[in-house]
């Protein structure tokens, strides 16, 4: 059973969320402000953080960027439906995928699931020690691990799905579709910019080639392309 | 360079080519008219002489020889010599009108013109009157001194050019002033044209900008140091784009918070719904949840209508007759309800019977929303205080309502009065966020003021003064 810490202020919300998503089989523990959510998020119990990123008083972004400073736990953000900054800031900070509110509770649950899917079935199944080498990056499905010319990378689950995904297929183009579907578990909604912020950052944290060249490649209008020497 | 440019250029420049024409041609008639005058002036002292010269011609060569004379002398446009014998002919058979002829026999007898009229009697024997004729403008056909010239001319030889000497200096070729001036005239025309039409284009694209949705267009910059009603207007617009986008900033400010405070009931009522579904036997449960979480949506959005029916409204509305103690009563009577549901007492003193004009409903709504936002902060158990006042020199009506809750802090106590402020530690499950910003435009719509303060002994101390405007008819 995952543990889920909920934090929103919306206290008559976060009940009803917590009744059912405990209905689902989750262990829900609530908490109304960003520093008691920020103290427990931290305290690395938890599957998986529901931040509602429009806390007041300490705003939820800084809630989401203080967790990344020192955790890689998987976190999905609650963010105003039609509010695309607020979405691709934390997505930016590293937020794994969002819920627009208002939501479903159903639809919360699904989310919830297709996150603890990819990073949950694979801790448990960590026995494995196969390797999937690209110089300079070498991947560890399994133990969900990456290195980048032997340094440790440090990544948030979806970063890593996404970058699993394309080496799987290196050398192929992955449509932004697929890699939704494989990564994050959905369908890519229309003009949802996620993938394309998570590879930015993903980009960013690999570097260049000796080379000069990208490591990873936009394909334009079809999708993203891990170059395989 | 705009229209307006072209017609201010051009206006300008015809009134300096009117002014300069107009200057002009009075200097050149005048000149003209001068020389004119002294031409007739030459004329008529030289008369004697020719009348002198023919009448020797007359007396020395006969009648004979003064013709060829006559003759040659005419062919020189010199001044018409006329000779007339006793019947009355013209020795060259021009026609002499009778009045001048009977006016030079006069002047041939007075002896005062001793030069300018002669009779000469030839070797024919004819007795010859010899005179001169004024030049075309003659004075001689009129009736009240037909030999017009005044007496002196004839007879004061004064000094005078001479005559048939070197021609006079002709006057300088009128087209080098002209085209320099018509040049100079351009200039100015377009740089007063330009001076003009420039802040009014910088003007016009300002406001096309400000049309396009650039609010931060401002054009005071472009106007310089410059110190007119141009300036002015350019000031003017700045204050106007300042004004405009702060109410643009507000409204975009409220329509964001509107969304957000909407967004909260309906996230609930989503999250109500799906444990419907997962739980049908707490439907009945959940109902009741989504029943008052729509409930707060239509409170909610009744708020917004209100705030905006306020804004909208202007102060002459207010003209309704309103009794003041009943009306506070009756506020303080409903909120009691709400009050001992937390223990909570209200103290109320009560204020003499007030009457006056205003809105009653809009004073019940300020002071109901300042009196139920004291209820909801004030600690359980607590007492509140209200009083209320009313000056008579002022006709305002003042109430203070004390809360025993945390208060607000200082940086905040304005705040509060705008619409969804969250406050750093407010329970906002059972408000809109708009109670005050309504109590204010209320209190503001009667000229008055809402303001907060904490109490030196803990609590928020908020106070209202409504002005009342005297019933008409009664003292």
């Amino acid at each position: 059973m995952a543990r889920i810490l909920l934090i929103d202020d919306d206290v008559e919300l976060s009940e009803m969320f917590k009744e059912y998503l405990e209905q689902e089989d989750f262990e829900v523990v609530a908490a109304y402000d960003g520093e008691t959510g920020l103290h427990e998020a931290l305290s690395g119990c938890y599957a998986l953080i529901v931040l509602d990123v429009m806390l007041p008083r300490m705003k939820g972004i800084e809630v989401l960027s203080r967790i990344r400073i020192q955790s890689r736990v998987p976190l999905l953000m609650l963010t105003a439906k039609g509010d695309d900054l607020d979405r691709i800031v934390g997505l930016e900070s590293g937020a794994d995928d969002y819920v627009p509110k208002p939501c479903t509770p159903r639809e919360l649950a699904a989310r919830i699931r297709a996150i603890l899917r990819r990073t949950q079935t694979q801790d448990g199944a960590g026995a494995g020690n196969k390797a999937i080498t690209l110089f300079p990056l070498v991947i560890w499905p399994e133990k969900r691990r990456a290195e980048w010319h032997g340094a440790p990378l440090e990544l948030t689950s979806t970063e890593f799905n996404l970058l699993e995904v394309l080496a799987v297929s290196a050398g192929q183009v992955v449509s932004k579709n697929e890699l939704s579907e494989q990564a994050l578990g959905r369908p890519l909604a229309r003009f949802d910019r996620c993938i394309d912020v998570h590879l930015s950052s993903i980009r960013q944290k690999l570097g260049h080639l000796d080379d000069g060249r990208a490591f990873i490649v936009t394909v334009r209008g079809k999708g993203y392309l891990l170059i395989k020497e | 360079m705009g229209r307006l440019f072209w017609k201010f250029f051009i206006v300008f420049w015809l009134a300096f080519l009117t002014a300069g024409t107009g200057v002009g041609a009075t200097v050149w008639l005048w000149h003209k008219m001068q020389a004119q005058e002294t031409n007739h002036g030459v004329a008529i002292r030289h008369s004697a002489h020719f009348v002198r010269a023919a009448s020797a011609v007359l007396k020395k060569g006969g009648v004979a020889t003064l013709k060829d004379f006559l003759h040659e002398w005419n062919d020189d446009h010199a001044p018409p010599v006329v000779v007339v014998n006793e019947q009355d002919e013209e020795l060259l058979g021009r026609r002499i009108s009778a009045g001048a002829l009977a006016q030079a026999r006069q002047m041939a007898n007075s002896e005062n013109y001793p030069n300018a009229v002669r009779e000469v009697t030839a070797d024919d024997g004819h007795r010859y009157l010899l005179f001169l004729l004024a030049p075309e403008t003659s004075f001689l056909h009129r009736h009240d001194h037909p030999a017009g010239l005044p007496p002196r001319d004839f007879f004061s030889f004064g000094p005078r050019p001479p005559l048939g000497g070197r021609p006079p200096d002709k006057p300088p070729r009128p087209i080098l002033p002209i085209i320099a001036g018509t040049l100079t005239s351009l200039v100015f025309s377009a740089l007063l044209a330009w001076y003009f039409a420039k802040p009014i284009r910088n003007l016009r694209s300002a406001f096309d900008e400000l049309s396009k949705g650039h609010l931060h267009t401002t054009v005071a910059p472009l106007m310089g140091n410059r110190r007119d009603e141009l300036a002015d207007l350019g000031r003017h617009f700045d204050n106007m784009a300042a004004q405009l986008r702060m109410l643009m900033d507000a409204q975009q400010r409220l329509l964001h918070d509107v969304s957000h405070e909407l967004r909260s009931p309906l996230a609930r009522m989503q999250a109500a719904i799906g444990l419907a579904y997962q739980q049908p036997e707490k439907t009945a449960a959940t109902l009741n949840r989504i029943e008052r979480e729509s409930q707060r949506m239509s409170d909610l959005i009744g708020e917004l209508l209100t705030l905006s029916r306020l804004e909208a409204a202007e102060t002459n509305t207010l003209n309704e007759e309103i009794e003041i103690s009943g009306l506070l009563d009756e506020i303080v009577e409903d909120a009691r309800f709400e009050a001992d549901s937390k223990q909570v007492s209200i103290e109320y003193a009560g204020i003499e019977e007030v009457s006056g004009q205003g809105s009653g409903e809009l004073i019940h709504r300020a002071v109901e929303n300042v009196l139920r936002n004291a209820v909801q902060h004030t600690a359980p158990g607590t007492t509140l205080v209200m009083a209320a006042k009313f000056d008579h020199n002022q006709r305002q009506l003042r109430v203070t309502i004390d809360d025993q809750g945390r208060g607000v802090p200082e940086d905040e106590l304005t705040a509060i009065f705008e619409p969804f402020f969250r406050g750093s530690h407010q329970d906002k499950r059972n408000s809109t966020g708009l109670g005050l910003t309504i109590a204010r435009r209320a209190v503001a719509l009667h000229g008055g003021k809402i303001s907060a303060a904490n109490r030196p002994e803990g609590g928020l101390s908020v106070e209202m003064a409504i002005v009342l405007a005297p019933i008409p008819g009664k003292a």
